[in-house]
């Protein structure tokens, strides 16, 4: 049986199963031509901590019914389902909510491991957390971002936010 | 460990920015630098107008001319702005066009005067990008205002690809004819016959999709008016629509006849005569069908003509309609319902899709209802087919059919059902119900509920405890956006 290896920045070892080769298109490719019976080491820039994360993410996903990489129904030409962020699976809302601290890690992981569909809902995360602060004080606080502007600039930007229409 | 927003990559950024509606986007921009710098990109001004209305003054100032500089402009949007506009005024919105020359992509004028539009006009001659031109125009104090004529120097006009116009006068005709060659999408607002009959004969002409709205009652063209210039355009056509048309009552079984490549047809509010939609049934190409609010003629004693669509995707019918479906559409996946009349139910059209051969075994992409009321024998018609999106909008639902979902086979059938000002009836509204949602979560993952109506008083006055219940459950299970 093929084995597939994940190793971490900090060189632990993750043993997973292929279900999870079909959800990072960076593995996929990794294990492509390798041969039945083979152990396939991937050696990644991400840290145990954020890996294992990864990992009991992709077992929640492990039953579900739909194949994670083909979401006809969420697809980008689709742009109604696209822009909405409120129809995140209620099982990866569990899942990050306990997550806070190292969303912006799970983020860089799955872009490095081309998990589309963890990108897209850690991105809409972020996007609710915007969202739902009442004042740009607040979305500073929540993601701990210092404001690097001058008053000047800042003024400018908010002149230019006025005449701004919606279409 | 615990990165920071602004660790990841830039292309991430854009992605959580992209789920933001403007508002919130505005607010990102106040945060710092770096959202600033990348909301301030094109492809997020993309989505954003300006807009002049009448009575709301802008004032054209620097900051706004020199964000037209920047290219951040794309689109505009004038409406009313009429003779009460100072020549200071004209001046100052003149000076905007010229500055926003690279970027204007798509420019509206609604109800302008005369004097206005020529000066833009004039302006819109140096324009590099604009590829979309609305001019929509009314009689302003009993006079048609003219649509100013464009000189064949004029560069800017060369890239309009999509042109919006109401046929009021002999000039909005000039204006197709001199923009004809380059455009690929007409919208006509038609008020009068005569000058729809020459934008249709005009021998430029080689749009691939084609709009025409009637307004008022106004004479049908007769057949012989249009003449071989039409039909080679139509024979370029891959998109027709007509909505609340008269005028083409008699001459559409000929048009349709010449649209040999037409992929996409629709029709809403349209008496089409039998011919026409005999006509329907010889463009094997359709690949989508709307045919809303349709009323055909022809006594009910005749037979309901059948269509025979090999390559249709996608259909959009209204509950009235009355046509019968072949049973060959193998790649119809896509079927939106919508009702005519407030809250009728789609009896008789679901019964003409179960038919389909093979419908079953197919997935169908979206199954949308809007507007009609499902009651429990719809999941009769529901459960034989397999959907990716099953969608209501404005509907009425009878609450057991989500039972039946949540409990069946059927339900392990579709993905995703979402749910947008529904109202939902229970006859039996307990303990059941939170525990229907929660089953019918686990199978269809992505339930997704919108903004569901609490069922109205009215139903649930003789017991105020399923009341009490259903507001907790709608509390529970529903998410508000």
């Amino acid at each position: 049986m093929r084995t597939i290896q994940l190793i971490s920045s900090d060189n632990e070892f993750f043993v997973i199963e292929e279900h999870l080769a079909t959800l990072s298109e960076h593995i996929k490719a990794c294990v492509e031509d390798a041969d039945a019976d083979e152990t396939v080491l991937i050696f990644l820039p991400i840290h145990s901590a954020i890996l294992s994360k990864v990992v009991q993410w992709a077992n929640i996903h492990k039953d579900d019914l739909i194949p994670i990489l083909d979401i006809g129904y969420d697809s980008d030409n689709d742009d109604t389902v696209e822009k909405c962020t409120n129809n995140i699976d209620p099982k990866d809302v569990d899942f990050l909510k306990d997550q806070k601290d190292i969303l912006m890690d799970l983020g860089e992981a799955a872009v490095v491991l081309k998990m589309k569909k963890l990108t897209k809902v850690v991105c809409k995360t972020v996007a609710n957390i915007i969202k739902n602060s009442k004042s740009v004080e607040e979305i500073r606080d929540t993601l701990n971002i210092k404001c690097d502007f001058t008053p000047a600039e800042e003024e400018q930007v908010r002149r230019e936010n006025g005449f701004l229409g919606n279409i | 460990m615990s990165r920071n927003i602004l660790d990841l990559p830039t292309e991430v950024l854009d992605h959580i920015f992209e789920y933001l509606p403007l508002e919130d986007q505005k607010n990102a921009r106040q945060v710092c630098r770096q959202f600033n710098q990348q909301l301030s990109s094109p492809r997020y001004y993309k989505n954003t107008k300006l807009r002049f209305e009448r009575g709301v003054r802008y004032l054209i100032n620097d900051d706004l001319l020199r964000a037209a500089g920047q290219g951040k402009i794309h689109c505009i949007e004038l409406i009313e702005w009429d003779s009460t506009a100072s020549e200071e005024e004209i001046d100052d919105m003149v000076q905007l066009f010229e500055a926003s020359r690279f970027s204007l992509e798509t420019l509206s004028l609604c109800c302008c005067s005369e004097l206005n539009m020529t000066a833009i006009f004039r302006a819109l001659g140096n324009m590099l990008r604009l590829r979309h031109l609305s001019v929509v125009c009314g009689s302003i104090d009993g006079s048609t205002p003219r649509v100013p004529s464009i000189t064949s120097e004029s560069v800017g006009f060369t890239l309009i690809t999509k042109l919006e116009l109401t046929l009021i006068s002999e000039s909005s005709v000039e204006l197709v004819c001199s923009l004809a060659s380059h455009l690929e999408c007409l919208v006509l607002n038609v008020r009068c016959k005569d000058l729809l009959v020459r934008c249709l004969n005009e021998p430029h002409l080689a749009i691939h999709s084609l709009t025409v709205y009637d307004v008022h009652m106004i004479d049908i063209i007769d057949p012989g008016e249009l003449g071989g210039e039409c039909w080679r355009m139509l024979s370029k056509l891959e998109t027709l629509r007509c909505t609340s048309n008269t005028s083409l009552y008699y001459v559409l079984p000929e048009m349709l006849q010449h649209c040999r490549n037409l992929t996409c047809l629709a029709f809403e509010h349209c008496r089409l005569s039998i011919q026409c939609v005999q006509q329907i049934d010889t463009l094997k190409g359709l690949k989508d069908l709307c045919l809303y609010r349709v009323e055909s003629d022809g006594s009910s004693n005749d037979p309901l003509p059948i269509l025979d669509l090999p390559n249709l995707e996608s259909m959009t019918l209204s509950t009235e309609v009355n046509i019968r479906l072949s049973k060959q559409t193998p790649r119809l996946t896509s079927v939106v319902i919508e009702a005519d009349r407030m809250l009728s139910c789609p009896k008789a059209i679901l019964s003409e899709i179960i038919k389909i051969d093979g419908i079953g075994g197919r997935r169908l992409r979206r199954l949308q209802f809007k507007n009609v009321r499902l009651d429990r024998e719809a999941i009769n018609w529901l459960g034989s087919l397999s959907i990716d999106l099953l969608s209501f909008e404005d509907c009425r639902i009878d609450g057991s059919i989500l039972d039946a979902l949540a409990t069946s086979e059927t339900g392990r059938k579709i993905c995703r059902i979402e749910m947008v000002n529904c109202a939902l009836t229970f006859q039996a509204g307990k303990q059941y119900m939170v525990r229907t949602v929660a089953e019918l979560r686990a199978m269809c993952p992505y339930l997704q509920i919108t903004d569901t109506m609490i069922p109205h008083e009215g139903v649930y006055r003789s017991n105020s405890a399923n009341y009490s219940l259903l507001q907790k459950w709608v509390h529970e299970n529903i998410f508000f956006d």
